[in-house]
């Protein structure tokens, strides 16, 4: 799976919703597991530091967040940790000369109820 | 040593146009004094002269010294599209912050090409060992300074009138 389809299925994922049992944040801690290491294999042949620094804070969030423990500090450090591998794929997009990627293009292959708005500038 | 060997870039925007990022050269006066006379009279409130004159642009242009200010400009065909400048000092205390400045043509806005813009500077900063980016925006300018904040930028000091 590419890395955005990878960052999509997390950011569209049951955990973030209001009913999402703790079944559906220890799945989406593997995801970002899972995530966090391919990026980290994009990473090796690239010269990016801003992206490594990013992605050692992704690593410490999704560690801080804790094995699928749920609780809202838990799901708040694996937003932050989204946050920043949607921030080091955009580093990888920006030096392949590639367009960015907004998950807002994607939320109609998710089971999306909405969508939060994101202004891009 | 300025990282310059990654110039010129190609990026592409998120409508699919593609434009080049590269440091701007003596050349550059006439592209780039356009550009800057066309931008809404808020984004020209930075600027300590006269942008709309084109002797300043002129001047700016043949005194360019990259270890002060290293203007990076986006390209599209033969136009000036944005700028992001990183400013430095070269002594004492402050040559580990980077000022930066980004500036965007009203019609490449919501494009990607700020976040673009900032992911470029963050890359320089990081190269030239920077400790601080500190980033110059005006408030009214509320999808840049969430473009920086969502690049990790944060919110120092707002100054009104």
């Amino acid at each position: 799976m590419g890395l955005r389809a990878g960052h999509d299925q997390l950011y569209f994922g049951r955990w973030r919703r209001m009913d999402a049992t703790a079944i559906d944040v220890r799945k989406a801690h593997h995801q970002m597991k899972k995530l966090l290491g391919e990026i980290a294999v994009a990473l090796e042949t690239e010269d990016i530091p801003t992206a490594r620094k990013d992605l050692e804070k992704a690593l410490e969030a999704l560690y801080t967040a804790g094995p699928g423990e749920g609780g809202p500090d838990a799901l708040r450090y694996l937003d932050h940790a989204l946050s920043y591998a949607h921030r080091v794929i955009g580093d990888l997009l920006h030096e392949k000369g590639l367009p960015p990627h907004s998950p807002a293009d994607f939320a109609r292959w998710y089971d999306a109820v909405e969508v939060p708005f994101r202004e891009d500038w | 040593m300025i990282p310059l060997d990654r110039y010129p870039k190609e990026i592409t925007l998120r409508d699919g146009a593609r434009a080049v990022l590269r440091p701007m050269v003596p050349e550059d006066a006439g592209g780039l004094w356009d550009f800057l006379r066309h931008l809404p009279e808020i984004d020209k409130s930075h600027f300590h002269e006269d942008v709309d004159r084109r002797e300043v642009v002129e001047r700016w242009a043949k005194s360019l010294d990259y270890d002060a200010a290293l203007p990076i400009l986006a390209i599209q065909g033969d136009r000036v599209a944005g700028s992001v400048t990183l400013y430095r000092n070269r002594t004492g205390w402050k040559q580990r912050i980077g000022i930066v400045r980004i500036l965007i043509a009203p019609d490449f806005r919501h494009k990607g090409l700020g976040t673009a813009l900032i992911r470029e500077i963050r890359h320089l900063g990081e190269k030239l060992a920077l400790n601080y980016l500190l980033a110059e925006v005006i408030e009214e300018q509320q999808a840049a300074v969430r473009a920086l904040e969502r690049m990790g930028f944060e919110k120092d000091v707002a100054a009104t009138n």
